[in-house]
């Protein structure tokens, strides 16, 4: 999986490619993300539009990310569809992450 | 196939088979890259055998997680060499319900699996962000997702069962 990138001023707009972040993927995943948390991004939001499905091995990628940036940044979720709101939901991570439903302005 | 006869760990035993309707099977080798398309297919069986309803489309999203969190733990804990053996997943269709089977050789569910009542993996408020969990959900995962669950270690092989209750999809 490529991620797809951009960045405008301070923050950058992480989007995943289609359709499942699963436990054949999140390995992959989670490499990029760190790669880009520690080449400087701080304000992230992952843009998850293109993702129907999550499993709890993607979720833990996305905990494992979000813990890596650490109290020096932000990492922010946008685009949950009705699967993957669910998982959040169910495993209560929907407290511990700010969550829009666009991809907020910059 | 061969028949087996699951003790509903829930429930006490459960209804013998004899009535079930085969919706499908599938065997998959046991690697991850497996597990989406596998789940895909067979949850996409259940869904044209329910019909198109709200309601089905959202016991199918469960069934698919559910289905796919119980084949993760399967191959991530089966103990078993990637990709060397089969795991085999089916669905039957009874009165009222859908029932996800899976059936593999690998090393036999940890017993305290089925006596955990609460879920010490979820976050909780103020919660030191490097506590936060990164796993360790699969289990709770399956136990919302589904009606009921249940798990018999026969011989060598396990077998997994995830229930739906469907009456309320047929009404809708």
């Amino acid at each position: 999986m490529e991620l797809s990138v951009r960045s405008d001023g301070t923050r950058t707009v992480v989007s995943l490619p289609g359709p499942r972040l699963d436990a054949s993927r999140s390995g992959d995943f989670k490499r990029q993300m760190v790669e880009l948390i520690d080449s400087g991004a701080r304000r992230i939001v992952l843009d998850l539009s293109e993702v129907d499905f999550i499993d709890s091995s993607g979720l833990g990628a996305v905990v494992g990310c979000f813990k890596h940036v650490g109290r020096h940044g932000t990492l922010e979720l946008a685009c949950l569809s009705p699967a993957v709101d669910k998982i959040f939901d169910l495993t209560r991570m929907n407290r511990v992450f700010t969550i829009h439903e666009e991809v907020p302005s910059a | 196939m061969k028949k087996f006869l699951l003790h509903d760990v829930a429930r006490g035993p459960a209804v013998p088979d004899c009535a079930d309707e085969e919706i499908g099977w599938i065997k998959i080798p046991n690697r991850f890259a497996s597990i989406g398309t596998a789940v895909d297919i067979l949850v996409g069986r259940v869904h044209a055998a329910l019909g198109c309803s709200v309601a089905v489309d959202d016991a199918c999203e469960s069934l698919r997680l559910a289905l796919t969190e119980a084949l993760n733990n399967a191959v991530e804990h089966g103990g078993l060499p990637e990709g060397t053996s089969a795991i085999h997943i089916g669905a039957l269709r009874r009165a009222g319900t859908i029932e996800i089977r899976l059936q593999d050789s690998g090393r036999p569910l940890p017993a305290c699996l089925f006596e955990q009542r609460d879920a010490p993996c979820l976050a909780v408020p103020g919660q030191p962000l490097e506590d936060l969990p990164e796993g360790g959900w699969g289990w709770h995962i399956i136990r919302s997702s589904v009606d009921r669950v249940a798990y018999r270690r026969l011989g060598e092989r396990n077998y997994l069962s995830l229930e739906i209750e469907t009456e309320c999809l047929c009404r809708g």
